[in-house]
């Protein structure tokens, strides 16, 4: 059939012209299809692309020639012939290693491969000069060409197969392309042996659909490939960003907390010279500032190391004191035996704190702190007789005196006094909240509830948790 | 009291000072040691930039100590103290800018806007008290060749953000939703499962923005963003 149907392109165009041509085309592929193979066998390490790259290399540039010269230009040339038969041994051997590449042996042998094979096929070219009629007779011999032929066959069915087991189309198609191949040089013997009247542009044609499948498949591999580089390369893009931005997070939390220690330094130079009321404002700046570096730290508060119980009146009565000493009429009822748990400069910072804006925002109203246990907690009551909350302040809730920055615009204050007051007895495990106001008792009050504590409580050591099992 | 130096320049007491930094132990520091050097300082909460733009308008004008970084307003926006510098100076501050970052774009805005100099927060506090008493005391705090310095820097850096806006300006929506959550620290499959897309997607938005961008990697466009900070 195919040949009946070339019989027509053979009487329009020159035979020799259009074999040269198919010749060239298929080594040209051949090339395209090697460089791809190399280039796909070095992005994954793939020493069987590896292999095959260099079985095409050879092919192309050896082998394609060597058949093209035999068939075209010197066919009964005994060293033309004895080089293209060597040529198709060693394209064979080629391919059958890269079956199974012998990486141990050639761990790093790319182009070993064709390079020995261009040297085989030279020698035995060279050798042929010789003995002419041997040289003639081996390479004109059908048994080994048949068998060369259909160990290339076998061969590139074998690679196919591999292909298709691992789940790939692209290796199936290349060793599909290498099995045409093949079948080609098959073809190509018939006509010499004589089955065909002209063996002409079968041989080349199919050649030519061989190397072309190979082509594709190999574009696909390359392709495939170089997509999954790409996305791996995104992969590490995007690791070396995300720890670029841990690095600045970090750099950015270490300049924070070097400015707060830097702060913190310049506060105890001022503690040693400033007045008593000053006193107070730092202090609650500097609690502000460690609750900020806690806060930059995770959210995690200091670690508390004094979590211990503390007598509530002798704190309460200090703070008293104080006051007392700026004029103030304030008056304490505490029980002598209580004790609470956690931090005492928490407290007389709280109470200080609540103490302030009585003085603040009800001037001149005499001031009373109370102290009893309530259950499991220590109530500390602070209650003034001036005008209570929402009388013109514009702050009408309860609750959000404890929020930041809330605060009443006339009588000053930076709103911050009450929010850490809260902040500091959350540490604690303490509260603090505002009564409501009642009709028939005006003023503020301000309740705060400690944990109880009546004896020395500890964190247990770690060993002695473990240890106790 | 023995700690207290001389004013220098003899600047005459109760001269006011006004301290704006939303950080507080840093500004009650600052105020304290001021007073104790006999001025008239105070501190101004800051809350937001109109609240505070208010606020200095009705004081008796003098010396302002101005950080950069004001934090955040009640509404989440970050203050930045660059806009404060104009509505100062013109009524009648002086004003001397606190950086606490190593934020040059900032310094050079606020210089140009009429700031008299820069000080670090990382100084050492007598060092930065030193700065605030010269100007205070209205000599210079830096040479005018420094002044002309930060002015030319000021205008390389308002080239260099005219550059990258117009090229964050090339992108398309999503590719600029995409960029800021890649800024915000997202990963790539994060952000396909945000927008319901596939990661070939995103990896499509991202390498059109990249190429937009005139970058090579998403570290560099990411880097890009933060040089523009109101974008």
């Amino acid at each position: 059939m195919v040949v009946t149907r070339l019989a027509a392109v053979l009487e329009a165009i020159s035979i020799d012209h259009a074999a040269l041509l198919l010749s060239v085309t298929a080594s040209a592929f051949a090339a395209m299809a090697a460089i791809l193979a190399a280039l796909a066998g070095r992005l994954t390490r793939d020493h069987q692309l590896t292999w095959l790259s260099s079985t095409l290399v050879f092919y192309s540039v050896v082998d394609v020639p060597a058949t093209t010269t035999s068939w075209l230009a010197a066919p009964v040339n005994p060293v033309v012939n004895a080089s293209r038969v060597a040529a198709c041994a060693v394209a064979v051997g080629l391919l059958c290693a890269s079956l199974r590449p012998p990486v141990k042996r050639w761990p790093s042998g790319r182009w070993a491969g064709a390079v020995i094979g261009l040297l085989l096929t030279l020698a035995t070219g060279w050798a042929a000069q010789f003995d002419a009629e041997t040289a003639q007779l081996v390479s004109s011999s059908v048994p080994l060409r048949l068998s060369l032929s259909v160990i290339g066959v076998v061969a590139g069915g074998w690679l196919a197969v591999l292909g298709w087991r691992r789940g790939g189309t692209a290796l199936g198609r290349v060793g599909l392309g290498f099995t045409v191949m093949g079948l080609a040089h098959l073809d190509r013997l018939a006509a010499d042996i004589g089955w065909y009247a002209d063996p002409g542009l079968t041989f080349g044609t199919v050649r030519l659909l061989g190397v072309v499948l190979v082509l594709i498949g190999m574009t696909q591999l390359a392709y495939g490939m170089l997509r999954a580089v790409d996305e791996r390369h995104s992969d590490h893009e995007e690791q070396l960003r995300l720890a670029q931005q841990n690095l600045d997070r970090f750099a950015e939390r270490d300049h924070e907390l070097r400015n707060g220690l830097a702060g913190l330094a310049g506060a105890t130079d001022a503690l040693a010279v400033l007045p008593i009321e000053e006193k107070d404002a730092l202090r609650s700046a500097v609690a502000s500032e460690l609750a900020r570096l806690g806060a930059l730290l995770g959210g995690a508060s200091l670690p508390s190391e004094h979590v211990e119980a503390y007598r509530v009146r002798q704190v309460l009565r200090d703070v008293v004191l104080l006051w007392r000493t700026t004029g103030m009429e304030i008056r304490l009822d505490a029980d002598p035996g209580l004790w609470a748990k956690g931090i005492p400069d928490t407290l007389a910072q709280v109470v200080t704190n609540v103490v302030a804006n009585c003085a603040r925002h009800a001037a001149g109203s005499p001031v009373r702190v109370q102290a009893f246990r309530c259950g499991t907690s220590v109530r500390v009551r602070i209650s003034d007789c001036g005008p209570g909350l929402g009388s013109g302040s514009g702050i009408t809730s309860e609750n959000v005196v404890f929020d930041r920055r809330v605060r009443d615009r006339a009588a000053g204050g930076e709103g911050l006094g009450l929010y850490i007051c809260r902040k500091l007895l959350a540490a604690d495990g303490g509260t603090i909240r505002m009564l409501p106001a009642q009709p028939g008792r005006p003023g503020c009050t301000v309740v705060v509830e400690l944990p109880a504590g009546g004896l020395v409580l500890r964190r247990p050591a770690q060993s002695a948790v473990t240890s106790g099992v | 009291m023995s700690h207290a130096h001389a004013v220098p320049g003899g600047i005459a007491r109760g001269y006011p000072i006004l301290v704006i930094d939303d950080h507080e132990l840093f500004s009650t520091t600052l105020r304290m040691a001021l007073c104790g050097q006999g001025f008239d300082a105070h501190q101004l909460p800051v809350t937001s930039i109109a609240h505070l733009r208010m606020r200095i308008s009705k004081l008796r004008p003098g010396l302002a100590v101005l950080d950069l970084d004001l934090g955040q307003d009640p509404d989440g926006r970050w203050m930045n103290g660059v806009e404060l510098v104009e509505v100062l100076c013109a009524n009648g501050w002086k004003v001397l800018v606190v950086s606490g970052s190593v934020d040059t774009p900032g310094v050079a805005a606020a210089i140009a806007a009429g700031a008299l100099g820069s000080v670090a927060k990382s100084a050492s506090f007598h060092g930065l008290l030193d700065v605030v008493l010269t100007a205070a005391s209205g000599e210079q705090v830096m040479t005018e060749a420094e002044h002309q310095d930060w002015l030319s820097r000021h205008a390389s850096f308002q080239a260099r953000e005219r550059e990258l806006s117009r090229r964050l300006g090339r992108l398309s929506t999503r590719e600029r939703e995409v960029l800021l959550l890649l800024a915000k620290g997202q990963r790539a499959a994060e952000i396909a499962e945000f927008f319901v897309v596939s990661m070939t997607t995103v990896r499509t938005h991202i390498r059109s923005m990249l190429a937009k961008l005139e970058v090579n990697s998403q570290l560099e466009a990411v880097a890009l963003v933060r040089e523009v900070p109101q974008w």
